[in-house]
C-alpha cells in the first residue's frame, strides 16, 4: 500500500527500509551507495511537487515512455561517451526521440554507467516499448504514443544543463497528445 | 509516474508518482526473456496512476529480483569514469554534503 513518505525528521528515506518499503540501495555499489544515501539524507526535502490529475482510464490513455539508458535510433546520432572518457564528471545532455515501432535490432545504447547487454538482448528490461505495443493489441492501454524519448541519465556535476532538453520532451508529449509518461531510470 | 529503484530520490527530487521496485539498475522490468515479469511489473506501474492520489506518493511494488543479489551486476565492465573519482574521494564528498547540510538555515 503506497502513501506518500512522511515529513518527519525522524522518517528514514529507506535507511533503512519500513517494512514493506523496497530497499533502495540493496544493489549498489558501496562507493556509489554512499553518495546517494548521503545526498537523500542530508538534502532538503521537496515539498512543492507538481501534479497533473489523471483524465482517463488506462485503457483508453496514449502512453509514452522516457529513459535515461542514452538510447537512441541506430540510424540517430548517438550519445556522446568520448567527451565523458575525457572528462569523467560530465555527461551528454543531449535528448533523442525514438519511434513507436523501436526493436532490439532498431536502437543504440551509448551510456558508460550501465551494462548496456541487458537491454540490447531484450529492450523490455527497462524500456518497454514492446511490451506496450502487445498492451495496446490486447486493449489493456489506450494506444502508444508516436514518439518515446531518452536522456543520458549520467549528468555529472551540473544539472541544469539538462533542462532544454526536459522542456523539449514535454512539450513534444504535448504536441502529440500524451495522456501518461512513464519514466524509468536506469 | 516513475518506476525507480532508488525510490529514496523523492525525498530531494519530488517526483509527482513513484513506483518503487528492488530491482538493479537497468532491469527495473526484470531480466532478459522473463516476459511475464515484464508484463506484472508494467501493469502494476500502470496501477499506480489509479492508486496515487496526492503528489509525491510512492507505491512500493512486491516483486523480488528472482537472483541472488551479490550474483547481480549492473555496473558495466570497464565502470563508469567516474566512479573511480567517487572511490578515492568518497570520504571528501560526504564531509562536503554534510557540511553544505549544516550550512543551510
Amino acid at each position: 500500500m503506497g502513501n506518500v513518505p512522511s515529513n518527519s525528521p525522524d522518517y528514514a528515506w529507506g535507511d533503512p527500509p519500513n517494512p514493506g518499503e523496497c530497499d533502495p540501495y540493496l544493489f549498489l555499489e558501496e562507493a556509489i551507495h554512499k553518495l546517494i544515501r548521503n545526498n537523500v539524507k542530508y538534502g532538503t526535502l521537496v515539498s512543492d511537487i507538481p501534479w497533473s490529475n489523471v483524465k482517463k482510464p488506462v485503457n483508453e490513455s496514449s502512453i509514452s515512455v522516457v529513459s535515461t539508458a542514452g538510447l537512441s535510433m541506430a540510424d540517430d546520432e548517438p550519445f556522446d561517451m568520448e567527451t565523458e572518457r575525457k572528462r569523467p564528471t560530465w555527461g551528454d545532455p543531449s535528448w533523442r526521440r525514438l519511434d513507436r515501432d523501436v526493436n532490439e535490432d532498431s536502437v543504440a545504447a551509448n551510456h558508460l554507467h550501465i551494462e548496456t547487454s541487458y537491454l540490447l538482448d531484450d529492450l523490455d528490461v527497462c524500456f518497454p516499448v514492446p511490451l506496450l505495443r502487445q498492451l495496446q493489441r490486447e486493449n489493456v492501454i489506450g494506444n502508444v504514443a508516436p514518439s518515446h524519448y531518452s536522456i543520458m541519465g549520467f549528468q555529472g556535476s551540473d544539472l541544469r544543463r539538462i533542462a532544454p532538453s526536459c522542456v523539449a520532451i514535454a512539450e513534444a508529449m504535448v504536441n502529440d497528445d500524451v495522456d501518461l509518461a512513464l519514466l524509468v531510470p536506469v | 509516474m516513475v518506476l525507480n529503484s532508488i525510490w529514496s530520490f523523492q525525498k530531494i527530487s519530488g517526483m509527482p508518482r513513484v513506483a518503487a521496485i528492488e530491482f538493479p539498475m537497468g532491469r527495473a522490468f526484470g531480466d532478459v526473456g522473463d516476459t511475464q515479469l515484464h508484463r506484472d511489473i508494467l501493469l502494476a506501474t500502470l496501477d499506480v496512476f489509479k492508486q496515487a492520489k496526492l503528489p509525491g506518493w510512492v507505491e512500493h511494488l512486491p516483486f523480488k529480483w528472482p537472483h541472488p543479489v551479490d550474483e547481480t551486476t549492473w555496473l558495466p565492465d570497464p565502470p563508469p569514469p567516474y566512479l573511480e573519482i567517487i572511490r578515492e574521494s568518497i570520504d571528501d564528498i560526504v564531509a562536503r554534503i554534510q557540511e553544505r547540510s549544516v550550512k543551510k538555515p
